[in-house]
């Protein structure tokens, strides 16, 4: 028989569940409260800004939509209806909104970088030699490399990419194709 | 749908689709049960698969440090402040969304009028549907969709005249002329011109002068041989353009009768994955099946097998590709005389439907019967493809006789192989060592560009005088009337390409051990690619390799030290570098000759990216 202090104890009262526990937070970061914008910037900043640098493909702009995201996260937050487990893809789905945003508007920054010289070399370097797979990103155009990466780093499917991108499932789609047939030619590909 | 090339390999589209499927749900398509017995397309898809492994495992850094802070300070900022606040007087709570209700507002009571008024509009949603399964859902044919481009006649005929009319795109608001760029479609049998980009080949076809009412409008008179056209138009400078979507806009002719011509339309043809951007309803398949509805080129380019065409696409079921084989086999077996054409429509469409022994009967059928015609090449290679797919006892015994019929065929009917296709790997799979490096000196023959992929590493003489040949051709193209700069791709490809091939024979005599020659030789391969940004640097290397190899020590650091600068990934360069110097290695040297390098190469660069953000600034929505 199992001894009375190994066994669960039950409480009598249901616990704070993180469910609950989120929305106490988010309602604090709604009411201005700085110390819950710094604990969300300390559990997911790493998470917005990864995605951002990915989707806007250098770091200062991905700095810029973190920035952006989290200063405009305390009025956000009202709209967010699901549970804890959501909150993380939300807020995901919030830095792409930013980022798509960003590149849609022209808004990049200028400055180069060792891997925007490297995505600027003329077309004809392509083949010189195998360029890595962040390089060959880069060389994508904005639209190719944005489908590529929502469906193969982000996860999303096609029907959400197109609601996110503002474009039709099936053009979806072929960006797809296009920018794996690029990439795999950029990479060395023989077809 | 299937997406089956014109050979029997599925097109690049179907296997990245493919790659997406979940190889568990034991999905079943053509494609699917190609590559579970292709390995060359196997592969393909695995390494469409590593592309988003690879993208995957990106290990992109952490936010920086500081970024907290610039938030913290945004945040306090006026807008925040006034944005909280806000949200605080209104006190915001979050609900759980199991807690949320939406109220509906229900009509308390059904009134007369609501009940006819849904009555008729359940009437009008049956008429919808009604004109929905009755409407024609045939795709539109030869004719401008809603485009900025237009043409008259709909069918222009040879050696007549076409009027374009061009309403301009906002770029071009106010020019008084503009041009009229394009290419003439060749015959689909004919060896095909390889084109690097789209717009690659255009050449000016007519002034598009303006009209009273702001749109521009041309007369082209066509030659005698006209069987299609793809366009574009450009400003007069040649440095901005407007074409349809992502595609060129095409006219495809007829005959001088003003008919349909089955030839314009076989040879406009442009698979789905190429019109998917554009804006031009152009549907060859469509157009054959409606003018030429015996012939089966209207179901072997036909792309949308499968694919319902409306909600209530009753005839997709009489439309299987299956069904139309059946039917067109049973029609044009028994018939003599048929032309390459239709022998050739036939192998495409087996293939589409993955029956490759009906496929070998029209091929072997193309082959006997029509052997000048360069499609009979490329289907007695699907043939033999087949063969090695079911990989039977003795499978080398088995491709052998095929070999020097496949060689003859190539000779007779002067058939080009692409790069890379499928066709050029059975020969570099298949045959003996001597067969093997006869293949090997007609790829060099036949390929335009990137011509140093699969040459043996030195070369023998047949091999070194086909380079030099191709060297000696030049990259002259047929001249335009007017500069292009925009789509001088193949210029710079070329260009890039001969590069490469003076540094490959470079490095041959090289290893020859001719280090004189293959000093010269780098030196041209370096003349022809002066003006890239960057992509000189292979020939560097080349170069820095024969100058050490004679003695010149000094010569050598510095072209290591130039090439050091245009590399992104200095730190392995520089390594390499002072690895093969050895003692010789003089660090400060090399790296202020490899600074001013990389200063070079970062203006050189920089000035690309400054005409490159005007160009798009200049297209970009205002």
């Amino acid at each position: 028989m199992t001894p009375l202090s190994d066994r669960a104890v039950v409480p009598l009262v249901s616990a704070p569940t993180d469910d609950d526990a989120l929305r106490a937070r988010l309602a604090a970061l709604a009411r201005g409260e700085e110390a819950e914008l710094s604990a969300l910037y300390a559990e997911f900043g790493d998470l917005v800004f990864r995605t951002a640098r990915r989707l806007t493909g250098n770091r200062e702009d991905a700095e810029d939509v973190t920035q952006e995201v989290f200063v405009k996260l305390a009025l956000a937050v009202a709209g967010f209806t699901g549970d804890f487990t959501q909150f993380p893809a939300w807020l995901r789905r919030i830095a792409v909104r930013a980022s798509l945003m960003r590149l849609r508007t022209g808004r990049r920054r200028r400055e180069m970088d060792t891997e925007d010289v490297a995505a600027l070399v003329s077309a004809s370097d392509a083949v010189l030699d195998r360029l890595s797979i962040e390089a060959a990103l880069q060389r994508l155009s904005v639209e190719h490399r944005t489908v590529f990466l929502l469906k193969e780093v982000e996860g999303y499917d096609h029907r959400e990419i197109a609601e996110l991108v503002g474009i039709s499932v099936a053009n979806s789609e072929v960006r797809l194709h296009r920018a794996r047939r690029h990439l795999r030619e950029l990479l060395g590909g023989s077809r | 749908m299937s997406h089956l090339t014109m050979g029997s390999h599925p097109e690049f589209d179907a296997l990245s689709a493919l790659a997406d499927l979940d190889a568990r749900r034991g999905v079943r398509s053509r494609a699917a049960r190609h590559v579970e017995r292709c390995e060359s397309c196997r592969a393909v898809v695995e390494e469409i698969r590593a592309l988003g492994d690879a993208a995957r495992a990106l290990d992109i850094e952490p936010a920086p440090a500081d970024l907290w802070e610039r938030i913290r300070l945004a945040a306090d900022g006026d807008s925040a402040r006034t944005a909280a606040s806000a949200l605080a007087d209104r006190a915001v709570t979050i609900v759980p969304v199991r807690e949320r209700t939406v109220a509906l507002d229900v009509p308390a009571s059904s009134s007369r009028a609501w009940t006819v008024r849904r009555v008729l509009g359940g009437a009008a949603i049956v008429v919808v549907l009604a004109a929905m399964v009755l409407w024609p859902s045939r795709a539109s044919l030869d004719a401008s969709g809603p485009s900025r481009l237009t043409f008259t006649p709909s069918r222009p005929v040879p050696g007549g005249v076409m009027t374009v009319r061009y309403r301009p795109a906002r770029w071009f608001s106010g020019a008084p002329r503009l041009v009229l760029a394009g290419r003439y479609v060749k015959p689909a049998r004919g060896a095909q011109v390889r084109y690097v980009g789209a717009r690659d080949g255009l050449d000016s076809l007519a002034s598009l002068r303006r009209t009273a009412d702001g749109s521009y409008e041309a007369r082209v008179h066509l030659p005698d041989d006209f069987l299609g056209v793809r366009m574009a138009v450009f400003d007069s400078a040649g440095t901005a353009h407007d074409e349809d979507g992502s595609d060129l806009w095409v006219a495809i002719g007829g005959t001088r009768d003003h008919a349909p011509s089955l030839a314009s339309f076989v040879a406009s043809y442009t698979p789905a994955s190429r019109r998917a951007q554009s804006r031009q309803s152009v549907s060859v398949a469509d157009s054959i099946q409606r003018y030429f509805p015996g012939h089966p080129a209207g179901w072997s380019l036909y792309d949308r097998f499968g694919t319902s065409k409306g909600l209530f696409d009753f005839y997709r079921y009489f439309w299987s590709a299956e069904r139309k084989y059946a039917s067109l086999d049973a029609t044009l077996s028994p018939m003599r005389g048929l032309d390459a054409e239709q022998l050739w429509a036939m192998v495409s469409l087996a293939a589409k439907i993955d029956e490759p022994a009906e496929q070998a009967k029209w091929a072997l059928r193309l082959v006997r019967e029509h052997p000048e015609d360069p499609r009979a090449f490329g289907a007695l290679a699907g043939v033999v493809h087949a063969i090695e797919l079911r990989d039977p006892p003795h499978v080398a015994d088995s491709i052998a006789p095929w070999l020097p019929v496949l060689d003859s065929l190539y000779e007779r009917s002067h058939a080009v192989i692409p790069e890379g296709s499928y066709d050029m790997e059975i020969f570099r799979r298949q045959g003996d060592s001597a067969f093997k490096a006869g293949w090997s000196r007609r790829v060099t023959r036949e390929r335009p560009y990137f011509t140093t992929a699969g040459l043996p590493k030195i070369p023998d003489a047949t091999v070194e005088a086909a380079v030099r040949r191709q060297l000696a051709a030049g990259c002259a193209r047929p001249p335009g009337k007017f500069p292009m700069p925009d789509v001088a791709a193949w210029k710079q490809w070329c260009g890039f390409d001969h590069m490469l091939l003076w540094t490959y024979l470079a490095e041959a005599h090289l290893e020859r051990g001719h280090p004189a020659v293959a000093e010269a030789l780098a030196d041209s391969a370096l003349v022809v690619i002066a003006r890239s940004c960057g992509a000189d640097r292979i020939a560097l290397t080349t170069r820095a390799k024969a100058r050490l190899a004679r003695g010149d020590t000094s010569g050598a650091a510095h072209d290591y030290a130039e090439a050091y600068g245009r590399w992104t990934v200095q730190k392995e360069a520089r390594e390499r570098a002072a690895a093969v110097l050895g003692s010789r290695f003089d660090a400060s040297r090399f790296d202020a000759v490899g600074d001013s390098s990389r200063r070079t190469f970062f203006a050189c660069i920089s000035a690309w990216k400054q005409a490159d953000s005007a160009r798009k600034a200049m297209y970009a929505a205002p």
